[in-house]
């Protein structure tokens, strides 16, 4: 209440009118008629909560003028000008003045037959019936006017911000997910050269090798692989993280992903000794997705539970149909070590890692599951995680029937 | 008979030496080149039996090069193209929807070979029965 304190004070000392910072308002009006021009006047110049200079023209041609010489907050228009209707030029004062949210206000006299309806809808800033006019009625409703304008400039002004921010960091994104193609496209370059000279070893081309050197060859070569993947996962990381990943939707059968998944992995479980099992409710119907970023999902999924079960182990994966809230649902279950409720929290962050010490089978830049959420988030899906330590791990994601913005079709 | 010529298009040395390797092990003759001007003359004079076009090449890049190709030569020449750039305007050009294949380096060489093998077999068959 300390500000409501100082106005007091201050109409105390002053005079009420200069309590707050009186408003000068410079206000054309345009009426044909001398009568009530002069009414006009009087009622303004009585006003004591704002100060008002008028100026007065008697036709909508002269008003026009008058906009293109001189600046106005608000115009007073009448309805009846003696060169036709007030209404039909306020597209072209508002033109005339260069202000698109210049305040007219419409006047007319209860005898004005169709004036309400037409004001109604038309984007004059107010209407009042000359009957109800009075210092106090003039005042509100221009000071009304010309603040509802203000805000509307500041909001085209905001709006005009917002956009060019809006392209400059959608240039910004193009420019950084440049920057990771090339940087991409470096680091891949010379991988190639390595793989291809390590294999013509391995190969025997350059002459006969030791079985242990073909033995050392081969971890540099898959060692290679790796590498590539994680150049790939890093400029997938910046396309997504730019906002920048573009779907290749075609009709796909969930089943023929995860079977791809499983398939891709093969040598990884053998190796691993760990059993997967495929299961597949049988309704699964064909869904518009992109085949190789939910390739993706399942391959860094199952991966993930490869990596973290032990050999012996158990992993499931399992594909259903919601039917009732539109959806197909995945999920990978392994058998393994499992999260910790602390540690769950973070698995989807860009940065995470399982942070257990142990560099050599648990590699990565830890933006796989990252990536995994976002490639379904994309698809309008939900990825999440249900875990305990020692108690193995469940991760389940949705994916929408119809993909959002789609017509169903064909099911 | 005489040996089947590769054109290998690469701007990175070490790149064109691996795969020089590969091939010619494989029993193909190599011919080499690190931009489009050069091979285009290699192709002019040489007569390759296939060529492989690496995308970001320095001047004509594959795609303007696998073009002129297509214009200039009197006789098909198979077109293979290889990229270690996974940008859509490489993914999605009309050129690559319409290749023979596409390599997404880094690769492994020898299914490359196996595909020219393919390829070069597929056409010498069609050559015969013609």
């Amino acid at each position: 209440m300390v500000w409501r304190r100082y106005i007091l004070l201050a109409e105390q000392q002053v005079g009420p009118q200069y309590a707050l910072q009186q408003q000068n308002y410079r206000v054309l009006i345009v009426d044909g008629d001398a009568k009530d021009q002069h009414f006009y006047r009087v009622e303004l110049d009585a006003c004591e909560q704002a100060c008002f200079s008028t100026d007065f023209v008697g036709t909508g041609k002269l008003g026009l003028f008058q906009l293109t010489v001189e600046r106005y907050d608000c115009v007073l228009l009448n309805y009846l000008l003696p060169d036709g209707l007030g209404l039909a030029q306020v597209g072209k004062y508002r033109q005339a003045a260069n202000d698109l949210d210049l305040p007219i206000i419409l006047l007319a006299n209860a005898s004005d037959e169709g004036f309400a309806p037409q004001a109604l809808h038309s984007n004059v800033s107010d209407f009042l019936y000359k009957r109800h006019v009075n210092s106090h009625s003039l005042y509100l409703a221009i000071a009304n006017a010309v603040a509802k304008a203000s805000l509307r400039r500041i909001d085209g002004m905001r709006q005009v911000t917002i956009e060019t921010m809006n392209r400059e960091l959608l240039q910004k994104n193009r420019e950084i997910e440049a920057f990771y193609q090339s940087v991409s496209h470096e680091l891949k370059t010379p991988l190639t050269a390595i793989r291809e000279y390590t294999s013509l070893v391995i190969d025997g081309i350059a002459g006969v090798i030791p079985p242990k050197v073909e033995d050392f060859l081969n971890v540099s070569l898959e060692c290679t692989d790796r590498l590539a993947k994680l150049v790939d996962n890093l400029l997938d990381a910046a396309t997504i993280e730019g906002g920048m990943l573009t779907l290749d939707r075609q009709h796909c059968y969930l089943p023929e992903i995860a079977e791809r998944a499983v398939g891709l992995l093969e040598e990884l479980r053998q190796q691993a000794k760990i059993e997967i099992q495929l299961k597949v409710s049988n309704d699964i119907p064909i869904v518009e997705l992109d085949f190789d970023r939910i390739l993706q999902v399942f391959v860094n999924l199952l991966s993930n539970a490869l990596k973290f079960t032990d050999p012996g182990g158990f992993i499931e994966v399992s594909l259903g149909v919601d039917r009732q809230r539109s959806l197909v649902t995945a999920s990978v279950r392994d058998n393994g070590r499992g999260i910790s409720e602390e540690d769950l929290l973070l698995v989807f962050d860009k940065l995470y890692q399982a942070g257990d010490g142990d560099v050599i089978n648990h590699t990565g830049l830890g933006i796989g599951l990252h990536l995994c959420r976002n490639i379904v988030s994309t698809h309008g899906g939900e990825l999440w995680a249900t875990s305990a330590l020692n108690e193995g791990s469940l991760f389940e994601f949705t994916l929408p029937l119809v993909p959002p913005g789609a017509e169903l079709t064909s099911v | 008979m005489s040996k089947l010529n590769v054109l290998i298009v690469d701007d990175d040395g070490p790149i064109l030496k691996a795969l020089s390797f590969r091939f010619q092990h494989s029993g193909f003759g190599v011919l080499c080149a690190k931009d489009g001007i050069s091979a285009l003359n290699l192709i002019a004079t040489e007569q390759p039996a296939i060529a492989i076009l690496d995308i970001n090449l320095p001047g004509i890049d594959g795609f303007s090069l696998g073009e002129k190709i297509k214009e200039m030569s009197n006789r098909v020449l198979p077109v293979l193209y290889m990229s270690a750039s996974k940008s859509d305007s490489v993914l999605d050009h009309p050129n690559l929807r319409d290749a023979l294949a596409f390599y997404e380096k880094p690769f492994n060489a020898k299914e490359l070979v196996l595909d020219v093998t393919s390829i070069l077999d597929g056409m010498a068959q069609v050559h015969s029965v013609g």
